[in-house]
């Protein structure tokens, strides 16, 4: 049985009481405070751009985006929630902002010039006897691109919702107060997102390739 | 449990957000129904090709650690350019927030083009404005320097900024332009001797330029006989300095010494 309990989301190294004492720190100008916020943080706003927004250099772009923000706005930071729930609102709004601009310049009909379709680093054909065959490494890079293709299809809302969910590890409660909506709202965003992807995999599998 | 009910509460079932027992019945039924234990399956795999988590690249991490620090430092410029930009995103995403954000609009542009109007209504009112100023004669066709024609008769006159005759000549003066003549603002001393105050229009010809400067000197700007006393005249002309020097007296005022 799959044991569905658990989070994927990296659990922080940090206790809250050392979180709390970094962000005191930091609203006092240390920059060693600064350091390592950044270094906690840094993979997971990365993870979350990156799977928002499907694109490599936008995630960067965003990434930077947020840290800038975060320690604009540190000052006004009053505790009313956690810093982690803080600077997914941070990261959620830039993604928001940077998908918004690229809706409105129909990214969709426009021809990406990111190298990560060129990319080979996820066809690595190793014929070493612990790796995957070629085929099995080929037809992994192959439905990867696909799925990563059907995020992209998913609603913006639909996305984040499926995103915090299994890739974060939130709970539906946490998301809706992130996201502000109801939490009704955040599962059927949830459930509209998985069906399709699963959809997706389906198609795979239809085509006697799962 | 009936597999409907199952497909129906999966994703509660995945959220966690089940009640224990139903958790139970439904791990129970999981495990005997192969249509529903293979969907489930196929959201473990949506939930495992979803969980891979990205590593900011080493290079990209240290340049955006180092423009992150840079820009938390304060500068006055860097507040000032991030008040820009952000009000550059602002207008650039107007368009595709909710509708009413364009109202915000509306008064912004009438407060710029009220702004602007009363901007150019001050530069009309600097020439316009003299205190205190006292009407001395108007006379916009008959020529009241003209020696041969009989002393005018003077009466003084309180003149508003909003003298209509004055705001008329101003603005003629600004709009015209004008080839062969300009127009001068010049103070007349009681000899006779104008001192060129202010040119408001200038000839566009280079040549009538050049000859300018002669024709101003040569020219006689003359006074009223009962001015025994040292008054100072501002004087509109419109002076052509094509054909020997004709001065036109606009309008004449006199100042209080």
């Amino acid at each position: 049985m799959i044991d569905f309990t658990r989070t994927v989301a990296q659990e922080d190294s940090f206790s809250g009481i050392e979180t709390d004492q970094l962000l005191e720190r930091l609203q006092q100008g240390d920059e060693t405070a600064f350091a390592e916020i950044f270094d906690l943080y840094k993979d997971m706003v990365y993870t979350l751009a990156h799977k928002l927004l499907v694109e490599k250099t936008e995630a960067m772009d965003v990434t930077q985006e947020v840290f800038i923000n975060l320690f604009r706005r540190v000052g006004s930071f009053r505790g009313e929630c956690t810093l982690k729930t803080w600077i997914y609102r941070i990261a959620l709004n830039q993604a928001a902002n940077r998908n918004r601009w690229w809706k409105r310049m129909s990214r969709d009909h426009a021809l990406s010039l990111s190298l990560d379709q060129f990319s080979q680093e996820n066809v690595s054909f190793d014929i070493s006897s612990r790796r995957p065959s070629p085929a099995r490494q080929m037809f992994d890079s192959e439905i990867r691109d696909r799925f990563t293709k059907g995020l992209g299809e998913l609603s913006f809302d639909q996305r984040v919702a499926v995103v915090l969910r299994d890739v974060e590890g939130l709970s539906c409660e946490e998301i809706a107060e992130i996201t502000g909506v109801q939490i009704g709202t955040v599962k059927s965003r949830i459930a509209r997102g998985r069906e399709h992807l699963r959809k997706i995999l389906e198609e795979f599998r239809g085509g006697g390739r799962l | 449990m009936k597999c409907s009910f199952c497909m129906r509460n999966i994703h509660d079932y995945l959220n966690r957000t089940l009640p224990p027992k139903r958790t139970f019945e439904m791990q129970q039924h999981l495990e005997s129904c192969i249509k529903c234990s293979q969907r489930l399956r196929e959201y473990s795999s949506v939930r495992e090709l979803l969980s891979e988590r990205h590593k900011l690249p080493s290079a990209a991490s240290q340049r955006t650690f180092r423009r992150v620090l840079i820009s938390s430092r304060w500068s006055i410029i860097k507040e000032l350019a991030f008040a820009l930009d952000w009000l550059r995103v602002y207008w650039r995403d107007l368009d595709s927030r909710f509708i009413w954000s364009k109202v915000y609009a509306v008064p912004l542009t009438c407060l710029l083009f009220s702004l602007t109007l009363m901007n150019l209504q001050v530069k009309e009112g600097e020439v316009t404005s003299v205190p205190e100023m006292n009407f001395f004669g108007v006379n916009g066709e008959e020529d009241i320097l003209d020696h041969t024609a009989p002393p005018p008769s003077f009466r003084r006159v309180a003149v508003r900024q909003s003298q209509p005759g004055m705001n008329r000549l101003v603005r003629t003066a600004r709009k015209t332009h004008y080839d062969d003549s300009l127009f001068v603002v010049a103070e007349i001393t009681p000899e006779g001797n104008a001192e060129i105050g202010d040119v408001l229009e200038y000839p566009k010809n280079s040549r009538l330029l050049d000859a300018m400067g002669d024709t101003l000197q040569q020219s006689q700007f003359e006074r009223c006989s009962e001015m025994d006393e040292t008054l100072v005249l501002v004087s509109f002309c419109k002076i052509d300095v094509w054909e020997g020097s004709r001065i036109d007296p606009y309008l004449q005022y006199r100042f209080p010494n």
